[in-house]
């Protein structure tokens, strides 16, 4: 049970040709993984999410996910902002083939939005956005959690919150998250990784990894 | 621990059955779910906003009719003309609606291609089901009307459904060629709307080809249209008129189409950058 890339590339079409984003990605992420993906701003960190969600396919190689694997949760990403929180996550519920009633049921008390919870998600704010992603990514039970940028929006109850939760689906669950918070970072993850030129450098001491990412 | 408060028990999880079953049943999921959600986006969740499905196509084929008829025309065979006007003009609509929305489906409907198990198809699949269900319901209510309080009987009421059924095929396998072309040329929805917009009086749905000499007759049958609209006009109007019609033809169509429209979606998700 793992996610594992082999040799993964992504380019984009440009005016006058390709960038490439991401050249040739081999990695793993075992079951209970906490890593850390740490990168400048359009290093490829939201693109690697993509791919490993299979939300788009990689230009070549190969993406096996052999776990679930949640959608990117990023600002907004696979919401509909037209409807609200509670639509919302019906629709999640349904197309995961959830129970409807239960899903809203623990979305609305973990993602603590109150009344906001029946309100168009486009009148959110960042942090409540946040708060109604993680409570329907956390709904489904994912094996593997991919966190862009999110919970930073959120305050501190609801990063101890997401914590707490992940601690218990520990060993049981994996999380990859994006952040340029080395807080958070250190907070949630074990291991960290640094994307550069396209490619992943691995750092097992989470320290380094983020003092190599501050040094970039 | 305190300063979180208590964390709620997330919901169960599913016993997952043979993979078989399981995409099956998925795919069921999905276009269910996203029915839903295109009821909700576009007719809002108060009240009975999801009886402007009908009300839509019912109302303007009333008012052609009802032009029509005003016209004072006599049609051969002494059909009723508010009757042979919107039975044309309502299957019509249909496939002008579902051809017209097809370039903004993708675009429209990004944001929900983030979960894996949502692809193009199950997006095209959703929204064509709800535009073929408005217009079918509405052919129902205008025939059940007419035989109801006019005492006008269709000749044969499985050729009607038949033929919007084959109708709703092609219109689908269209818009997922479309669709596709769309997102890979931006420019061409804006050619669509004009396109099936010249395509009304090529489409049979004002006419009976009857009243056509026969080699017009052949050249306006290369349009599969045209012979679904002959089929639906006989099964309402059974033998007052003649009517032409090649459904080995259509169907040969809604194969290519369907076909086409399946392969250039899945080449397409594949170049979909998403944001």
């Amino acid at each position: 049970m793992a996610l594992i890339l082999e040799n993964v590339w992504k380019s984009y079409p440009v005016r006058g040709g390709q960038r490439e984003i991401l050249r040739g990605i081999n990695a793993v992420i075992e079951r209970g993984d906490a890593v850390g993906i740490l990168g400048r701003n359009g290093a490829g960190k939201s693109t690697l999410m993509r791919v490993m969600s299979g939300v788009e396919s990689p230009s070549s190689g190969r993406v096996r996910r052999e776990m679930s694997v949640s959608w990117p949760l990023g600002s907004g990403f696979g919401l509909q902002a037209s409807l609200s929180g509670a639509d919302n996550a019906r629709f999640i519920a349904r197309i995961y083939g959830q129970d409807v009633r239960e899903t809203l049921d623990f979305v609305q008390s973990f993602s603590e939005i109150g009344q906001y919870f029946y309100e168009p998600v486009r009148t959110y704010s960042a942090g409540m956005m946040g708060r109604l992603l993680m409570g329907l990514s956390f709904a489904v039970k994912f094996d593997c959690y991919l966190v862009d940028e999110i919970i930073s929006a959120g305050d501190q109850r609801f990063v101890q919150r997401c914590q707490t939760m992940l601690e218990e689906r520990l060993g049981n669950a994996s999380l990859l998250m994006v952040s340029h918070f080395a807080d958070h970072i250190r907070q949630y993850c074990r291991t960290a990784v640094v994307l550069r030129n396209g490619l992943l450098e691995l750092y097992e001491d989470i320290d380094e990894g983020i003092a190599v990412y501050q040094s970039l | 621990m305190s300063a979180a408060g208590t964390v709620p028990e997330p919901p169960s999880r599913r016993e997952r059955s043979h993979w078989l079953i399981e995409g099956i049943a998925t795919q069921g999921r999905v276009i269910g779910a996203l029915i839903m959600r295109e009821m909700q986006t576009r007719f809002g969740r108060h009240n009975l906003g999801f009886l402007w499905m009908f009300f839509e196509p019912l109302f303007l084929g009333c008012m052609v009719g009802l032009m029509h008829t005003a016209h004072g025309r006599q049609l051969p065979g002494g059909v009723n003309p508010f009757l042979f006007s919107i039975v044309g003009y309502v299957p019509f609509f249909m496939f002008r609606s579902i051809v017209n929305r097809a370039g903004s489906a993708l675009h429209s409907n990004l944001t929900l291609l983030f979960h894996r198990q949502v692809t193009p198809v199950d997006v095209m699949i959703a929204r064509n089901l709800l535009e073929a269900a408005a217009v079918i319901g509405v052919i129902v209510i205008i025939v059940s009307g007419a035989a109801w309080f006019f005492e006008i009987v269709p000749a044969n009421v499985a050729q009607i459904l038949f033929a919007l059924i084959l109708m709703c095929l092609l219109c689908h396998g269209l818009s997922m060629m479309l669709a596709a072309a769309t997102s890979r040329w931006e420019g061409l929805d804006r050619l669509i709307h004009p396109i099936t917009y010249l395509m009304m009086p090529l489409s049979g749905a004002f006419y009976a080809l009857h009243w056509f000499p026969s080699h017009l007759r052949e050249l306006l049958l290369w349009n599969p249209l045209v012979s679904l609209h002959e089929a639906i006009r006989e099964g309402m109007f059974g033998d007052r008129f003649p009517s032409y019609y090649d459904i080995p033809y259509v169907v040969w169509w809604i194969l290519g189409t369907n076909l086409l429209g399946l392969a250039a979606l899945r080449t397409a998700r594949r170049k979909l950058n998403i944001f």
